[in-house]
């Protein structure tokens, strides 16, 4: 007897050992890991990132023991002061979710030492599957902090049907559009075809402005505290263009997203991101109700004459706050499952976002979209991907507050010089004064 | 103790009675176990536990459901009343009827800049996702389906987000919305298409008054153009003449009420549904349900038919999953629809707590046998055997000290004392024993040695001694002083001349005088002589007292 009991305990000290020596908590399908999270998919319309979610939480999620919980959905312009918030505990804001999506820029706000490094989550062979310009676009020095899930560019849609109308009485057609001059021309020949309305909303100026100083040969237009180099004279140039245009009112800056001031006639033609397709509406409707289809076409961003295409890497990504080291192998999972090929493309190919996974581009060629406009937008990817150069965002910490700031200031400004370009001001003497108030912003 | 005769007999081993009383102890112990929990309420079942979460949370849930649908319905008729009276203000300020509006850009536009603070107003104030005015009037009474387009204005939340009092403009003028900072929705539309609008025929007949008990609950529809669901609370709007202009109210979206009405509960995967219809059947198409505070559900996504359970629990089954709740039946707007709330647990959780509290009592009973075996066990070993084996050692006169029972050692003590007592006692015996043995030897050789001696002296008078001397000796002895017969006694004794010279403090001269007296008295020529008729004499008179005793 004097023995059993000494075999009992010493199995009982022996499980207490290997309990507590275990090297990491392990993921248990019977005591499931919650995961909360905040995206930006579909905030307003349908999120085909909450459906997998549901069928992660489902499938994978409940074999290993995952629960994914959205807790929010926001846009990719307010997601990083709603983290900042819920990071300083303000009081409504919900509490900060253990899987995010976000710039670059907002992952360094937050500080990349609360975030987890997706290097040492996934192996270099794994790694070798993404794209690896956009593994580059989520580093913060050599913290993979921002791990690519999708990514978009900026992109010109049209209004097709209104476009063809005025195309046909103004002669001008959709190669116009191919370059900035051909653009801004375009823009002023429906101004005045249209009785003074602007042919394009802008939702990103400056990144127009960026790409068209950068292919005229600019150099270094970022200061070292993550502003614009004001003495940068190609930029100023570049900017100069687009603030004439403005001036003139042949161009808008967006009053947030350019997709609903085309669905309303305002414009018959908008620059913004690529995933902005999951909000167009199938028709125009105009303030006496009646309606027209839309025909959506979408095509490159316009380039500098002579020069070669250049593009915008944008778009979220996705980050894991620190916390245990069971969460992190549980976002791991996830992340692998969201990003992997498959699946990976049937999420972009329905919110307009390009893949991360390499091998998901090659799908791009023969697939079946739910839509023409959604053709429109991925036969444009495919030959952007193939033809362009794409460009990285900033990144600087507390840079898109002073962006949004000037946006802000550009829109309240906008009717004023359109008035007084109207009036007979010189357009060079207006976008002087935007340029003032670019200067302007700290 | 009669009960257990066999145990109790004195014929019994003492471990067999420590069983006996340990065996009834843990029948005591359970049963009064068992009855403290019946007795206190704690000792129930699965189902009779589940009944009771599951109806106290659909409780709460109602309560709060009730309690939140009647703050929208008071904010539904103040939203109401203030929407009429500035329509009718409108109206009357510029003179013109309310179907004037019809087909003016300019009347519906002054429309929708007279409420549209009202309308965002309200909505930053009630507990809601939305709030909405649709006017029976359009635009453009030419347009394609004009009969079913109404304006009208329909704010959003932007977020569920507290903090963030952002505002969308889901139907109206977008330009209003930009003046006043309201930027359209990614879906926005100009005008309320009536087909879409849940039940609006209906709601618009039922227009009455008074507002306290005109206001409704649509049923459960899809945002056109997003994948969101929602309910409306809805009141007529209604003139001081009894014109009905439409139909305002507040939305609640399938996001807000999970957001808002997610329960505070101990059970993790619980789920709760608000339906309109059939108590018999929960239909995800027709329901909004939420699951518990900070945690994560999966909701009922197909239809569920019910059936009684028992223990008024119902079992709600569908294709690929079932669960186990308790609906209560309410009504949440005066002589309307009825609704059914419901506490769900997923059925699996269910079965999992039947087993759990199966395996849970036979573990506590396992857990007091093993107690019970155990102290068994110990008690043995550390009471019972130490006094067998006490036993043992008394039996076998081994008094070890260290029994680790202080009453038995006290009693080794004891014994130890008396067996030392006794041993000395003992040895004195043996001892005084050996001493009356070696006097009793010692007796016995001078015994010997006498009858020796004696035996010689009867041998050499037979041989030696002249009766006629020894008569002479006899005789002569009555003739002695009383010097002469002190010394011939120390003669007789065995002493020296010299020993008697010492005792008797006479010169040794004077002694010499005195044997030549004695010798011619006794008629002896020696001192040997004089001796050897001496012992004959005494044989003589020992043998006359011999013969004299047993004469």
């Amino acid at each position: 007897m004097k023995k059993l009991l000494s075999f009992f305990l010493i199995g009982l000290m022996l499980c207490f050992a290997f309990t507590g020596c275990s090297d990491k908590p392990k993921l248990d399908p019977d005591n499931p890991v919650t995961l909360t999270m905040w995206h930006v998919y579909g905030e307003q319309a349908d999120s085909p990132m909450n459906r997998l979610i549901e069928e992660f939480n489902k499938t994978v999620g409940a074999e290993k023991g995952i629960i994914i919980n959205v807790t929010l959905m926001s846009n990719a312009s307010q997601i990083g002061q709603k983290l900042l918030d819920a990071q300083d505990e303000v009081p409504g804001v919900p509490s900060m979710p253990d899987l995010f999506f976000c710039h670059s820029s907002n992952a360094e706000e937050l500080g990349v030492s609360n975030l987890l490094n997706w290097n040492d989550l996934f192996t270099e062979d794994e790694l070798n599957n993404y794209v690896p310009e956009f593994l580059e676009d989520g580093k913060i020095g050599d913290v993979l902090a921002v791990f690519p899930v999708s990514k978009s560019t900026h992109v010109l849609y049209v209004a097709g049907t209104q476009f063809d109308r005025f195309a046909k009485d103004m002669d001008v057609s959709y190669d116009d559009l191919s370059t900035w001059d051909g653009f801004f021309s375009v823009a002023e020949k429906y101004y005045t075809w249209s009785g003074g309305k602007p042919f394009c909303a802008l939702d990103y100026p400056i990144r127009c402005v960026e790409l068209n100083a950068l292919s005229k040969g600019a150099e270094n237009f970022y200061t070292e505290d993550g502003w614009y180099d004001f003495d940068n004279p190609v930029f100023k140039e570049s900017w100069m263009e687009f603030a004439q245009a403005i001036s003139k009112g042949h161009i808008v800056v967006s009053d947030l997203y350019s997709n609903t001031m085309v669905m309303t006639g305002e414009v018959i033609a908008g620059i913004g991101s690529s995933a902005s397709i999951l909000y167009y509406n199938d028709v125009i409707t105009y303030p006496d109700n009646t309606t027209e289809p839309m025909n959506l076409q979408v095509v490159p961003l316009p380039k500098t004459k002579d020069a070669d295409l250049l593009v915008t890497l944008a778009g979220v990504g996705l980050c894991s706050y620190k916390t245990t080291e069971q969460k992190a192998e549980a976002a791991a999972v996830f992340a692998r499952y969201i990003t992997e090929e498959a699946r990976n493309f049937e999420f972009v190919a329905s919110t307009g976002y390009m893949p991360v996974n390499k091998g998901s581009f090659e799908k791009i060629k023969d697939y079946a979209f739910e839509s023409k406009a959604y053709e429109n937008l991925y036969t444009t990817l495919f030959e952007v991907n193939k033809t362009a150069t794409a460009i990285r965002e900033p990144s600087f910490a507390g840079y898109y507050e002073k962006i949004y700031a000037l946006y802000d200031r550009l829109r309240e400004m906008q009717p004023q010089l359109t008035e007084r370009f109207a009036n007979g001001e010189d357009a060079a003497k207006l976008a002087a004064e935007t340029w003032e108030l670019f200067r302007s912003i700290e | 103790m009669k009960l257990l005769p066999g145990f109790t007999s004195k014929k019994r081993s003492m471990k067999r009675k420590l069983f006996a009383y340990m065996f009834i102890l843990v029948a005591l112990v359970l049963t009064l176990l068992f009855s403290g929990l019946l007795l206190l309420g704690q000792f129930t079942g699965a189902e009779q536990t589940t009944f009771e979460t599951l109806d106290f949370q659909a409780d709460v849930f109602y309560r709060q459901i009730e309690s939140h649908i009647e703050g929208l319905a008071v904010m539904s008729i103040q939203l109401s009343v203030d929407i009429a009276d500035a329509i009718e203000k409108y109206l009357s300020e510029n003179h013109i009827g309310f179907s004037d509006i019809n087909d003016s850009e300019i009347n519906i536009a002054a429309v929708q800049e007279a409420t549209f603070n009202i309308l965002r107003q309200k909505l930053l104030e009630a507990k809601c996702s939305g709030a909405f005015i649709v006017l029976n009037a359009t635009v453009n009474t030419d347009a394609d389906k004009a009969a079913n387009s109404h304006t009208g204005l329909y704010l959003q939340r932007s977020s569920l987000d507290y903090s963030d009092t952002g505002i969308l403009l889901y139907r109206g003028l977008t330009q209003l919305g930009k003046e006043h900072g309201v930027m359209p929705h990614r879906k926005w539309r100009l005008e309320f298409n009536t087909d879409l609008f849940p039940n609006y025929a209906q709601l618009t007949a039922d227009s009455k008054l008074p507002l306290t008990s005109a206001y409704r609950l649509s049923d459960i529809f899809t945002l056109t153009g997003t994948s969101e669901r929602a309910v409306l609370m809805t009141l007529p709007i209604i003139g001081r003449d009894g014109t009905v202009y439409g139909l305002c109210g507040f939305e609640i979206s399938e996001s807000y009420f999970r957001h808002t009405f997610s329960q505070p509960s101990k059970l993790e995967h619980a789920v709760f549904t608000i339906n309109k219809g059939s108590e018999g059947i929960i239909n995800h198409a027709d329901s909004f349900s939420c699951g518990i505070t900070d945690g994560y559900y999966l909701p009922p996504n197909e239809a569920y038919r019910s059936s009684s359970f028992g223990n008024g629990l119902t079992l709600f089954q569908g294709d690929t999953s079932s669960y186990i709740g308790v609906t209560k039946q309410v009504n949440l707007c005066k002589d309307s629809d009825t609704f059914y709330l419901t506490a769900l647990v997923p059925k699996q959780d269910f079965d999992r707590w039947v087993l759990d509290d199966t395996v849970r009592i036979i573990l506590l009973v396992l857990l007091i046998l093993t107690a019970t075996i155990g102290c068994s066990y110990f008690f043995t070993r550390r009471y019972l055997s130490p006094i067998k084996k006490s036993l043992e050692q008394l039996k076998q006169k081994e008094y070890d000290r260290n029994s680790g029972i202080s009453e038995i050692d006290d009693l080794f003590a004891f014994l130890a004392e008396q067996d030392r007592i006794n041993e000395a006692a003992f040895d004195t015996m043996r001892k005084e024993k050996a001493d009356m043995q070696t006097s009793l030897d010692q007796i016995r050789n001078a015994h010997d040695e006498t009858m020796q001696q004696v035996e010689r002296l009867a041998y050499s008078r037979k041989n030696e001694v002249d009766p006629y001397d020894y008569e002479d000796f006899k005789n002569g002895l009555k003739f002695l002083t009383e010097r002469e017969k002190e010394i011939l006694d120390l003669y007789i004794a065995g002493k020296t001349v010299k020993e008697i010279v010492a005792l008797t403090g006479l010169k040794e001269s004077t002694i010499r005088f005195h044997n030549r007296n004695i010798y011619t008295k006794l008629n002896v020529h020696s001192l040997k002589q004089l001796l050897r008729y001496a012992a004959i004499m005494k044989q003589e008179e020992g043998e006359r007292g011999k013969t004299n005793g047993i004469s």
